[in-house]
């Protein structure tokens, strides 16, 4: 019941940006500038599920990187750093959200073909089980 | 008759208007007090984790600087120095970090002078002195990137109590590196001191930094 008016503001936004009816939002969608060699960069967002039934991101593709893979920085005992591939985590529940955010999930973009400028915007498409494709257009900026 | 007089003297009075000055006194102090107390008296609380028994800083034997000049503690003594484990194929947790670390030093002004980021590369096998002098000063042009050979950064890493390991990652992004992502500050006596983690914010590292400092 509580859930209605925000997932209807959610579908507004939708028609904008997902699939028809998809349900999937993505808020403030970002990555940092990348140092000149740099071959990899990361993009965080906020992915906001209106629908209800469950989501999740299983693949994504971008004219700006050879491969996409889905990962997790995770930090286990005395502080070890660790980054994996994560697309398991990449869930996004009925109503819910998922954020992917510094030193915690993120969209890994690998073999960058030009280095990620402040500014600028590049085009990610991210691909849900449920909701099909939906085009992200990421801001560069380094917070 | 004249005793029952004495029994029912009260004594000395202090008559009313002479209390005031007192009273205006007393709460002059109290607020005094009370004002001081949350500025300069107040020892500064650090957000980062303060060591029990600071150590000095071992010696980086063996490593030099993307410039190509051997890496001396000792040289940065009155100023403070950020140490900090990474490596360049890392696009999340290092790129977060050293942008965490130049916007707390940029906080500081002019006293970001005196603070110093090293960077040592837990993967000297893909991270030549070209390539860590690239990535480090795109986050400050002051940072240092810090290589050695294997075995001398192995050496280093056990004497700052830093663990890394290679992981698996993929074929496409190659392997990764676990590794410590703790930033060591060492004070301007070469002591280590406070240890900072990804969770800190530019704020509280600025704020910490500028008490080692002083």
């Amino acid at each position: 019941m509580r859930g209605l008016p925000i997932s209807l503001a959610t579908m507004l936004l939708v028609s904008a940006c997902g699939g028809a009816g998809s349900g999937i939002a993505v808020d403030d969608p970002w990555g940092r500038t990348s140092p000149m060699n740099a071959e990899m960069g990361a993009f965080y967002m906020t992915i906001e599920n209106g629908g209800d039934t469950a989501d999740r991101v299983v693949a994504g593709s971008s004219d700006r990187c050879s491969m996409i893979e889905l990962h997790n920085s995770s930090m286990g005992a005395d502080g070890v750093m660790s980054m994996a591939p994560a697309p398991e985590l990449f869930v996004v529940p009925a109503g819910g959200s998922l954020v992917l955010e510094p030193a915690g999930l993120h969209v890994m973009c690998m073999g960058l073909t030009a280095p990620l400028v402040e500014g600028e915007t590049v085009t990610l498409d991210l691909e849900f089980e449920q909701a099909g494709t939906v085009a992200v257009e990421v801001k560069v900026e380094d917070r | 008759m004249i005793e029952e007089e004495h029994l029912e003297d009260p004594g000395p009075v202090v008559r009313p208007r002479r209390r005031w000055p007192l009273v205006v006194a007393a709460v002059g102090v109290v607020a005094a007090i009370a004002v001081l107390s949350f500025s300069w008296l107040r020892p500064h609380t650090y957000s980062g984790f303060v060591l029990q028994s600071p150590t000095a800083a071992p010696s980086m034997d063996g490593l030099v600087d993307h410039t190509g000049v051997p890496v001396d503690l000792a040289a940065y003594r009155g100023d403070v120095v950020l140490v900090y484990f990474g490596y360049t194929h890392c696009p999340d947790i290092c790129p977060t970090t050293l942008s965490t670390a130049a916007k707390a030093i940029e906080r500081l002004g002019g006293r970001g002078d005196r603070v110093h980021l090293l960077m040592v590369t837990v993967d000297p096998e893909r991270d030549t002195p070209e390539y860590l002098a690239d990535y480090v000063t795109h986050f400050d042009p002051g940072f240092l990137g810090v290589w050695g050979t294997p075995d001398d950064i192995a050496q280093t890493a056990a004497l700052y109590a830093v663990y890394y390991q290679k992981g698996e990652g993929t074929v496409e992004t190659g392997y990764v590196v676990d590794h410590t992502a703790t930033v060591m500050a060492i004070d301007p006596d070469g002591f280590i001191r406070v240890l900072f983690t990804p969770e800190h914010t530019a704020d509280q590292l600025a704020a910490d930094i500028q008490e080692l400092l002083s």
